[in-house]
């Protein structure tokens, strides 16, 4: 779409606090007209409070928040050009769902004409066309999301605002609705801000994501851009799943370092920015770990770790299996685990490229 | 066998609470219908000191009286609990200084001795010199108010414990769309607290109309409540026409509890929300 880039949303220098807790720390984000962003971090970060700032439903103690170029800081929630999906849906139980969705519209004094059409409109739109007269009571949660979702976009907002929608569906439903919320934002072209702490829910669903912990917005970036080059510890331990090791830099040479994890194995890397002797981390996605029952042929550009299987766990369409190596353990996903046994002794290999050095 | 005399002895206990319950209440009634003039022995049935009761004017003025007090002062004091009840929950919802105090506060009227307040009201209408001999109902005023402070603080305990039930986001939700705080009101949170209005309507108006100590110390001369005739009735001798006051005022008060609980059930099923 022609305005991608332009930026909708512009939070700056925002603070929040409870008496002597703070909550949000300098908080300074734009967000792209269009987007499906996701801010994503564990409960208890700051997450839900920042939406709820947002929608005005929380006040901010220093910060600036702008919706087009508009000052958003002093309009109070119900004139303010957002709408909000709430956890527990807030679908209200003494009005049938077509007064639930027609309810925004009654307040803003639409002619009924106009209202029924895009009552209607949004009816089909989210499939609730069977149950236009029920009453909440008898609908499914599925169903009360969208009722929700319908609520909420009927008012055509610039922005929709989604608090852990999905967090109350059985697995199914919620991939489902997944897919659904994806497909939403891309055919109403309206920009949605949702929040999680299901990290493969946010990888899977954003355009565009946000990670916050302790308060702190820590990364700002693609799916892809976070999950390949995490800023810091908690990104790279948060997003994904990731062995990580202690380490040590050993060498340091013109044209390679040399790190070792600690009692372990060592290795190359290309010439770094990290001093002699400095204690690193360093993380190995689980799944490009590679397990074979023999050495690999050419152990070029590869870390090879010889380890004893402890433990499968068998998910179905996956397995998960941990090893023991030295006093280290690695835990990795394999598609296939047949050939394995626990207390087999197998070779790990990873390629250096793949992984991560951090302080 | 240990299943069966358990059971027995639970039916028992019930028949017993039964009897300790409602045997002195039978036993009003059923001597309503005794013939007899002195009411000690059972002479045999008549409707006699019935149709005594209705040919009595002051019966009837007193039973008028307590009808317009329970309703004026339930009218009252659930509006007040309504207003005062959603107060306090804003309240405490802003987690205010004080907001717990304010609730004890309010609930004091509810364990303070009825006789004190009953004291309490007849010297602070003697000090305000409140008018007497005014016409009816405006005789009755003095009545309603004093029943209003002791039925409000219930109605606004039912109204307070219900709000705790509504679910905040309901409110955000529908501010979220574009709802004043008014409309929220009238929308939601009055509908949720229906059940509950119900509630406090109809003990408002057993409590009011039971009350017999505020009653007496707070009417001006010449203004006579139902349990107040009853009363002065006694003081001369129990005669069955007593008993048949008594099983009509037993039985208004039944009414009242039975209107209640049908139309709390009509209401329900024309697809309220549950409570």
């Amino acid at each position: 779409m022609a305005a991608q880039n332009h930026s909708l949303i512009k939070i700056t220098n925002l603070t929040k606090s409870y008496g002597p807790k703070l909550i949000l720390k300098d908080i300074n984000l734009e967000i792209k007209e269009n987007e499906f962003f996701i801010i994503l971090g564990p409960s208890g970060c700051g997450k839900t409070t920042l939406l709820r700032i947002l929608a005005g439903f929380e006040k901010c103690q220093t910060g600036e928040i702008y919706l087009a170029n508009q000052l958003l800081n002093h309009i109070p929630p119900n004139l303010r050009p957002l709408n909000m999906v709430f956890q527990s849906y807030a679908v209200f139980p003494n009005l049938t769902v077509y007064d639930n969705i027609a309810y925004g519209l009654k307040i803003a004094k639409t002619p009924k004409e106009i209202m029924d059409e895009k009552v209607k409109a949004m009816v089909d739109l989210v499939d609730l066309k069977q149950q236009i007269h029920s009453k909440p009571e008898q609908l499914s949660g599925g169903q009360k999301q969208r009722v929700a979702l319908a609520r909420a976009l009927v008012m055509k907002p610039k922005v929709l605002l989604l608090d852990e929608p999905l967090s109350a569906l059985d697995a199914k439903l919620r991939e489902h609705m997944q897919n659904e919320l994806v497909h939403l934002q891309k055919n109403i072209g309206i920009t949605f801000i949702m929040v999680t702490h299901d990290q493969r829910e946010a990888l899977s669903m954003a355009d565009s994501l946000g990670v916050i912990n302790e308060g702190k917005l820590i990364q700002v970036g693609t799916p892809e851009s976070i999950y390949e080059n995490p800023k810091n510890q908690f990104v790279a331990n948060f997003v994904g799943r990731t062995n990580s090791f202690e380490a040590t830099l050993i060498e340091k040479k013109k044209q390679h370092d040399v790190v070792e994890i600690n009692d372990l194995t060592r290795f190359k890397i290309k010439s770094s920015g990290f001093a002699l002797n400095e204690t690193l981390k360093i993380f190995i996605r689980n799944e490009k770990i590679k397990v074979s029952l023999k050495p690999p042929k050419s152990k070029k550009d590869l870390v090879v770790v010889k380890a004893k299987i402890i433990l499968k766990n068998y998910f179905g369409y996956q397995t998960q299996v941990k090893f023991l190596a030295g006093k280290i353990t690695i835990a990795s996903y394999l598609k296939n685990a047949r050939e394995f046994q626990e207390n087999q002794v197998v070779f790990l290999a990873w390629s250096i490229e793949d992984i991560l050095i951090l302080k | 066998m240990i299943n069966f005399s358990r059971l027995f002895l639970t039916k028992i206990t019930f028949l017993l609470t039964l009897i300790f319950l409602y045997f002195p209440i039978v036993i009003l009634v059923l001597f309503s219908f005794n013939d007899s003039k002195r009411n000690i022995v059972w002479k045999g049935f008549t409707l006699k000191y019935y149709f005594k009761l209705i040919n009595n004017q002051d019966l009837i003025e007193a039973f008028l009286n307590s009808i317009v007090i329970a309703f004026m002062s339930t009218a009252l004091s659930v509006i007040l609990a309504v207003l005062c009840g959603y107060s306090l929950w804003k309240l405490a919802k802003k987690k205010m200084a004080l907001s717990s105090a304010y609730e004890g506060v309010l609930a004091l009227p509810i364990v303070i001795p009825e006789i004190c307040l009953a004291i309490g009201f007849l010297v602070f209408y003697q000090e305000i010199s409140w008018p007497q001999g005014l016409v009816w109902p405006l005789n009755l005023m003095s009545i309603i108010i004093a029943h209003v402070t002791f039925s409000f603080p219930f109605a606004t305990m039912i109204i307070r414990s219900k709000l705790n039930t509504f679910n905040l986001e309901i409110e955000q939700g529908a501010i979220d769309l574009g709802a004043t705080a008014y409309q929220v009101f009238k929308n939601f949170i009055l509908p949720h607290l229906n059940p509950a209005i119900f509630t406090a309507i109809f003990l408002s108006i057993t409590l009011s109309l039971d009350d017999f100590i505020i009653t007496f110390f707070t009417s001006t001369p010449g203004v006579v409540t139902l349990p107040v005739k009853i009363y002065s009735m006694v003081r001369f001798s129990i005669t069955p026409e007593v008993n048949a006051a008594s099983s009509i005022f037993i039985f208004l008060t039944l009414c009242t509890a039975f209107l209640g609980l049908i139309s709390y059930q009509v209401y329900k099923k024309n697809g309220r929300p549950k409570s």
